[in-house]
C-alpha cells in the first residue's frame, strides 16, 4: 500500500509543488476515499501490478495508478481507461524506458476507440486534441503524472528531455467512430465492435494539416504527407509510426471517392517515402552501418512509417473548412511500437479461451516419483 | 490547524542489490576484449579506436564487436551470459543520449554483475543521466568513460583524439583493483 501522509489543508498544494509530486499544475487531493473509489472500478486489488519498466526496477500497482488518476482530476469512470492506458505504455514493445528517458522528449498519446469514450464523456469532436474536456484532459494527465511519480520520468531524474512540448502534460483523445463502409480503429486492429480500446504511442505533439480547397483523395492526402515527409523529424527516413487524425472533410473527400482506410494509409506509406538527397537538402547527413541503416530501397526512397500498418488512421475533429492532424512517433521501430489493449471493467467477466485454451485434463497427468 | 490525510504519489526507491564490480586481477596474456555497440552513429568507430589504444597498453589479443538492434533497449540475460562466457573486458556505448546513456550503463553493470570488468563510454551532457541510473541500478558512483558532446559529428581524426584521451581511464576502470561496492 502506498504511504499516507497527513498535510496542512492550506498547504495541501504548495506541499506537493515542493515535494515534486505535481506537473506544474495544481492536483486533487488523494484521499483514500477517492483513491477506493477509483479502485472500486475494476477488478483489481490495490497491490496488483498494472505493468512494470524491468530496467528502473519499478512497478505500478494499481493503488499507484488510481493515486495519481486522482491527483490528475479523473472521474472514477475514467479509470478502466487508465489502466488500460498504462497496461499499453508498459507492454516491452512500447519501451517505455526509452520513451520516458530521451532526450526527444516523447509525449504518450493516448487514443480511446469504443462505446466507453462516449459513455464517460470524452471529446472525439471539435477540439478534439485540445482543452475543455475533463476526460480527455485527466485521462492522458493520470498517465503521465503516473509517468512522473512511479517512473521517475522527470528533469533532474530520469527523464533527459532536451526540449520537451506541452503535449507531455496530457495527450489524449477518442475516435469519431467513421460512417461505414469505413471501421473504427479497434475493428481494424481485430477488437469487436462493441470493445473499447486504448492505444498508446510515443509522438511528438501534434501537427496541424489544412487543406481547404479540394476534394480530391490524392489532393487532400498529399497534403497529410507533406506534413508527414519533414526532415526535421526524427523517425523520418529512417521508418517509424504516426497517427492521422482525420477530420470529417478530409475523411468524407475519401469516401467519397470510394477510398478504404487502408487505400489511404497505403498511399501516405508509399508517398511519404524520403529521397536521401532530400534530407540532405535539409542538412541531414544519412546514417549507414549503424541501428539506423539508412539505405534506399528499390525506389530510391527512405521509408518515413514502417509499413502501413504503422500509420494509425483515426476519425476525429470537428467540422470546418477541412482540418486533420498528424503525429509522428518520437523515434523509429527499433525503439518504439504502439501498443493496444482493451478496457475492463469491474465484474466483466473474462473471455472464453475456446475449447483447447485453458482446459486441462489432470487425470492425463501421471505423477512422477 | 487543519490537516488532510492522503496517499503519496510516488514511490520509495526499491531496494537493489548492489552490484558487486567483477574482479580487475584476473586478466590473461590473450585476453579478449568485447565492444558492445549501442549503434549510435560513430559508436562503432569510437569503441574500435578506444580498442586500439587500449592493445597497446593491456595484453588484448582479441576484439569483438556485438551491435545492437536499437540503443534504447538494454543486451538480454542470455545474451550477456553467452559473450560473458568468452569476454575478458567489456566496454558499452555511445551514451550520447538519454535513453541510450542508461541503457549502455546497464549494459556494463550486467557484465560485472557476470564477473567481467566493463564500463560505459559516454559524452559529457550524460554524466549526470548516467550516474542517476547507476545509483538505482545498485553501484553508485559507477565509473565511465566519458568523451565531449556530441561525438557523432566528428571526424576519424578526432575520435581517435577522443580515444586516445580516455585510454588510460579505461585501462584504470578495467584493469586496476577496485573499491569496494558501496552499500
Amino acid at each position: 500500500m502506498s504511504a499516507l501522509v497527513e498535510i496542512e489543508s492550506d498547504h495541501l498544494q504548495e506541499e506537493f509543488f515542493a515535494r515534486g509530486w505535481t506537473d506544474g499544475l495544481p492536483v486533487v487531493p488523494p484521499t483514500p476515499e477517492l483513491v477506493e473509489a477509483m479502485l472500486a472500478t475494476v477488478d483489481l486489488d490495490a497491490h496488483d501490478v498494472i505493468g512494470s519498466i524491468p530496467s528502473r526496477n519499478r512497478s505500478a500497482t494499481a493503488e499507484q495508478a488510481a493515486v495519481n488518476a486522482v491527483m490528475a482530476g479523473c472521474r472514477p469512470d475514467y479509470f478502466p481507461v487508465v489502466v488500460a492506458a498504462l497496461s499499453a505504455l508498459l507492454d516491452p514493445s512500447f519501451n517505455a524506458h526509452a520513451a520516458l528517458s530521451s532526450t526527444g522528449g516523447a509525449a504518450s498519446c493516448v487514443i480511446v476507440s469504443g462505446p466507453l469514450a462516449e459513455e464517460i464523456g470524452m471529446n472525439a469532436g471539435h477540439n478534439a486534441l485540445g482543452s475543455g474536456n475533463r476526460a480527455n484532459a485527466t485521462i492522458g494527465r493520470a498517465v503521465r503524472l503516473v509517468a512522473r511519480n512511479v517512473f521517475g520520468a522527470v528533469t533532474g531524474k530520469f527523464d533527459a528531455t532536451a526540449m520537451g512540448n506541452p503535449a507531455k502534460y496530457t495527450l489524449c483523445f477518442a475516435e469519431e467512430d467513421p460512417p461505414e463502409p469505413w471501421t473504427p480503429l479497434r475493428v481494424r486492429l481485430g477488437y469487436e465492435p462493441g470493445d473499447t480500446t486504448v492505444t498508446v504511442m510515443a509522438t511528438e505533439a501534434p501537427r496541424q494539416i489544412a487543406n481547404h480547397l479540394n476534394e480530391d483523395p490524392e489532393g487532400v492526402l498529399l497534403t497529410f504527407v507533406s506534413a508527414m515527409r519533414v526532415a526535421a523529424t526524427f523517425a523520418v527516413g529512417k521508418g517509424g509510426q504516426g497517427v492521422v487524425v482525420m477530420g470529417p472533410e478530409h475523411s468524407l473527400a475519401l469516401r467519397q471517392a470510394g477510398w478504404t482506410q487502408e487505400q489511404a494509409q497505403e498511399f501516405l506509406c508509399r508517398e511519404a517515402r524520403i529521397r536521401p538527397d532530400e534530407l540532405e537538402g535539409f542538412g541531414v547527413p544519412l546514417e549507414v552501418g549503424n541501428q539506423h541503416d539508412m539505405v534506399p530501397g528499390p525506389d530510391g526512397r527512405l521509408p518515413t512509417v514502417g509499413s502501413p500498418a504503422d500509420l494509425y488512421l483515426v476519425t476525429a475533429g470537428g467540422g470546418g473548412p477541412g482540418w486533420s492532424a498528424y503525429l509522428p512517433s518520437f523515434a523509429p521501430l527499433q525503439h518504439t511500437r504502439a501498443v493496444t489493449r482493451r478496457v475492463r471493467l469491474r465484474g466483466e467477466a473474462m473471455p472464453d479461451c475456446g475449447p483447447d485454451g485453458c482446459a486441462v485434463d489432470l487425470s492425463s497427468f501421471t505423477r512422477g516419483d | 490547524m487543519t490537516t488532510i490525510t492522503v496517499h503519496r504519489p510516488d514511490v520509495e526507491d526499491p531496494p537493489v542489490e548492489p552490484v558487486q564490480l567483477a574482479p580487475r586481477d584476473r586478466l590473461p596474456q590473450d585476453a579478449h576484449l568485447l565492444l558492445v555497440d549501442n549503434g549510435k552513429a560513430k559508436a562503432k568507430d569510437l569503441l574500435r579506436y578506444i580498442a586500439d589504444e587500449l592493445q597497446e597498453r593491456l595484453p588484448i589479443a582479441t576484439v569483438q564487436v556485438v551491435s545492437k538492434p536499437g540503443a534504447g533497449y538494454v543486451l538480454a540475460d542470455d545474451q550477456v551470459t553467452e559473450l560473458a562466457g568468452s569476454a575478458d573486458l567489456v566496454i558499452a556505448g555511445l551514451g550520447d543520449c538519454g535513453a541510450c546513456s542508461a541503457c549502455s550503463l546497464q549494459d556494463a553493470l550486467l557484465f560485472e554483475r557476470a564477473g567481467v570488468p566493463a564500463t560505459v563510454l559516454i559524452t559529457e551532457v550524460f554524466i549526470a543521466n548516467v550516474a542517476r541510473f547507476a545509483d538505482s541500478l545498485g553501484r553508485p558512483g559507477y565509473h565511465s568513460l566519458v568523451v565531449p558532446h556530441p561525438a557523432a559529428t566528428k571526424t576519424d581524426e578526432q575520435l581517435r583524439g577522443f580515444a586516445a584521451a580516455v585510454a588510460d581511464a579505461a585501462v584504470e576502470q578495467l584493469a586496476a583493483r577496485q573499491p569496494a561496492a558501496v552499500a
